[in-house]
C-alpha cells in the first residue's frame, strides 16, 4: 500500500482513538477539576461515581429503560424484517417506513413525544422514553435482520412447508432460527445504544433523574469534576463487555449445530 | 422431495404460505402509534399554539436564521469533512495487508461503539481552556497564550467529524467490499497504474455509497444536539441547541415546536429529493 495512504490512514486513527483514549489518564486525577496534565493515580472518582447516590440511580434507570427498549424493538424490528422479506407489494415503502426514524431529527421527534405524552398524562412516568427508544432502535434491528434474512437457505422454509407445517410453524422452527445470530446482534445493539442514548432520555427526562448519560450531560455542563471522567470510562465498559458478549455469542452459536 | 420440486412445488402452490400482513401487523401499528402520532402532535403543538405557516415566519427571525445558517455552514463543513477523511481510511482499510486493515476497521467500530456523550466529552478535554490540546501547542512553542478554541463554532468540527465519520465509512466499506476484484486485476493487465486504477475504476464503483454516506451525515448533523450542546456556548448556537434553549431554559414548547417542525420539513423534503438521485435504501426481490 502506498506509503502516503499508511501515513494519512495511521493519522486518521490516532484522530479517532485519541479523544477517547484521553479520557482514561483524567478519571484518574487526584485533582478536583478537569485539569491537564492530571496528578495521576487516584481512583477517588470512581468511588465517587459508584457510592453517589445520584449516579446510582441514574445507572438504575438507565438499565430499567434499555431492558424493555431491547425487547420491544427486537421482536418489532425482527417482525418488521420477516414480513417485509416475504412481502410482495410496497417493499420500498414498508422499507423506508422502518428505516425513517433513522433519518428523522430525533430533537423533532422527542418534543412530538412530549406533546403526546402531556395531553395522555404520562409525564412522570418511563414509558414515553421506552417508546421513542425504541423506535429510534426499530431500524437498526430491521436492517440487521433483514441483511441476515438476505443471506439465508430460502429453499429450507419451502421445504419445511411442502413437508405440511403451517406458516407459524415454518417462521418459528426454520426461519428464526436460522438468523438468531442476526437477531441476537440486534437485540445486543439495541441495549448498547438505549443505554446510550441521549436526545430523547434528556427532553422526556422526569424530576426524579434521568438516565445515566443525562446525569452525565447536566454534570458536564455544570459541576464539570472527575466524576464524569470515571462515569465515562464506566459506560466504556460496559459498552465493551456488550461487545465481546456479541462476538463470543455469536462464535458459540456458530458451533453448536442447527 | 428434492431441491428442485420443493421449488417447483413453492412456486405452483404459491409458495411458504407466509402472510405477510400478519407479521407486519404489529410493527406498522406502532410506526403509526408511536412514530407517525407524536409527529402529528408536534405539527400539532406548533400549528395550535402559533399558527399555521409559523415554521415560515421564523425566517424573519434573526436568531433563528443566524443559527440555521450557522448550522448549515457546521453540516457542510462536517459532511466535506468526513469524506475528505473517510475515502482515504476507507481505501486503506480495503488496501492494506489483511491484518492492518482489520486494526483500522476494529478502530473505527470502537469509536462507534463508545457513546457519543463520552466522545464529545473527550474533545471537551482536548479543547478546554488549560486543556490537552493547548498545552501540547504551548510545549511545542506552535502558540503563546489561550488558544481560545472552547464554545466556538470552530471547536465543533473536528469533534462532530469525528461522531460522524463511522456514518460515512460504512457504507463505503460495504461497497468497497462489493467491487469485483477481477475488475482491478482487468485494469492492471491492462497496464494502468494504481493511480489510474484508483480513478476510473474503483472511485467511480464508490461514487453512489459515497453521496449516500454524504447525504445521511448531511442530514444527520443539520439536526445534532449532543455536541454543539457541550462544545458550543450562548453565542453560537445551532438550531438543535435553540430549540433546547427554548425548551429547557424558557420553557417555550410552542416556539420549540415551531423550530422543530422547521426542521423536519428540511431534512424530510432533502431526504426526498436525495432519494430521487441517489439509492439511500436498497430493496430485494420478495420471498415466496
Amino acid at each position: 500500500m502506498a506509503p502516503a495512504l499508511s501515513l494519512v490512514s495511521a493519522a486518521i486513527a490516532v484522530y479517532l482513538l485519541l479523544p477517547v483514549l484521553i479520557i482514561f489518564p483524567v478519571s484518574l486525577t487526584s485533582d478536583a477539576f478537569l485539569t491537564w496534565p492530571p496528578d495521576l493515580a487516584s481512583f477517588r472518582w470512581f468511588s465517587a461515581f459508584f457510592d453517589n447516590p445520584a449516579w446510582a440511580h441514574a445507572l438504575e434507570k438507565s438499565i430499567e429503560i434499555a431492558l424493555p427498549v431491547t425487547v420491544l424493538a427486537t421482536v418489532l424490528g425482527t417482525a418488521a424484517a420477516l414480513g417485509h422479506s416475504y412481502a410482495r407489494h410496497w417493499r420500498r415503502s414498508l422499507q423506508t417506513l422502518f428505516v425513517a426514524p433513522f433519518i428523522i431529527p430525533v430533537l423533532a421527534y422527542a418534543l412530538g413525544i412530549y406533546s403526546v405524552a402531556g395531553r395522555v398524562g404520562l409525564v412522570a412516568s418511563i414509558w414515553p422514553i421506552v417508546i421513542g427508544q425504541t423506535m429510534v432502535t426499530l431500524p437498526l434491528v430491521f436492517l440487521i435482520v433483514s441483511s441476515g434474512l438476505a443471506g439465508r437457505d430460502r429453499d429450507l422454509p419451502r421445504a419445511a412447508a411442502s413437508l405440511g407445517a403451517p406458516w407459524p410453524r415454518v417462521l418459528w422452527s426454520v426461519e428464526l432460527p436460522l438468523v438468531r445470530n442476526a437477531i441476537l446482534a440486534g437485540g445486543l445493539l439495541s441495549f448498547a445504544y438505549s443505554f446510550d442514548e441521549i436526545v430523547i432520555a434528556y427532553f422526556l427526562s422526569t424530576a426524579g433523574g434521568g438516565t445515566l448519560p443525562v446525569q452525565m450531560l447536566s454534570a458536564a455542563n455544570e459541576a464539570a469534576d472527575p466524576t464524569i471522567a470515571a462515569a465515562s470510562i464506566f459506560v466504556m465498559g460496559v459498552a465493551m463487555t456488550i461487545g465481546i458478549l456479541a462476538v463470543a455469542a455469536r462464535t458459540w452459536l456458530a458451533r453448536t449445530p442447527q | 422431495m428434492g431441491l428442485l420440486r420443493v421449488r417447483q412445488w413453492a412456486s405452483t402452490r404459491g409458495g411458504v404460505g407466509v402472510r405477510p400482513g400478519l407479521l407486519l401487523l404489529l410493527p406498522l401499528i406502532a410506526t403509526l402509534l408511536f412514530l407517525v402520532l407524536p409527529l402529528a402532535a408536534l405539527v400539532d403543538r406548533s400549528v395550535s399554539d402559533q399558527g399555521i405557516g409559523a415554521a415560515f415566519d421564523l425566517l424573519g427571525d434573526d436568531l433563528f436564521v443566524d443559527a440555521l445558517k450557522r448550522t448549515l455552514v457546521l453540516s457542510l463543513i462536517v459532511t466535506f469533512g468526513c469524506c475528505v477523511i473517510g475515502v482515504p481510511y476507507t481505501l486503506a482499510m480495503v488496501g492494506a495487508r489483511r491484518s492492518v486493515g482489520l486494526v483500522l476497521l476494529l478502530i473505527l467500530l470502537s469509536t462507534f461503539w463508545i457513546s457519543i456523550l463520552v466522545r464529545t466529552f473527550g474533545w471537551v478535554l482536548l479543547l478546554q481552556p488549560a486543556g490537552a490540546l493547548e498545552q501540547v501547542l504551548h510545549k511545542f512553542g506552535l502558540v503563546s497564550g489561550s488558544l481560545d478554541l472552547f464554545q466556538t463554532t470552530p471547536a465543533m468540527y473536528p469533534a462532530m467529524v469525528h461522531v460522524m465519520l463511522p456514518f460515512f465509512i460504512l457504507p463505503v466499506y460495504a461497497s468497497c467490499l462489493r467491487l469485483d476484484t477481477d475488475l482491478l486485476r482487468a485494469g492492471q493487465s491492462l497496464g494502468a497504474k494504481p493511480l489510474s486504477v484508483l480513478r476510473h475504476v474503483v472511485l467511480p464503483h464508490l461514487r453512489p455509497a459515497i453521496l449516500a454516506g454524504a447525504s445521511i451525515v448531511f442530514m444527520l448533523s443539520l439536526g445534532f444536539f449532543v455536541t454543539p450542546l457541550l462544545l458550543g456556548g450562548p453565542d453560537n448556537l445551532t438550531v438543535a441547541t435553540l430549540i433546547n434553549r427554548q425548551f429547557s431554559e424558557l420553557y417555550d414548547l410552542g416556539t420549540a415546536a415551531t423550530m422543530a417542525l422547521f426542521l423536519l420539513i428540511v431534512v424530510l423534503v432533502l431526504y426526498l429529493v436525495i432519494d430521487r438521485f441517489v439509492p439511500l435504501v436498497q430493496s430485494g426481490a420478495p420471498d415466496t
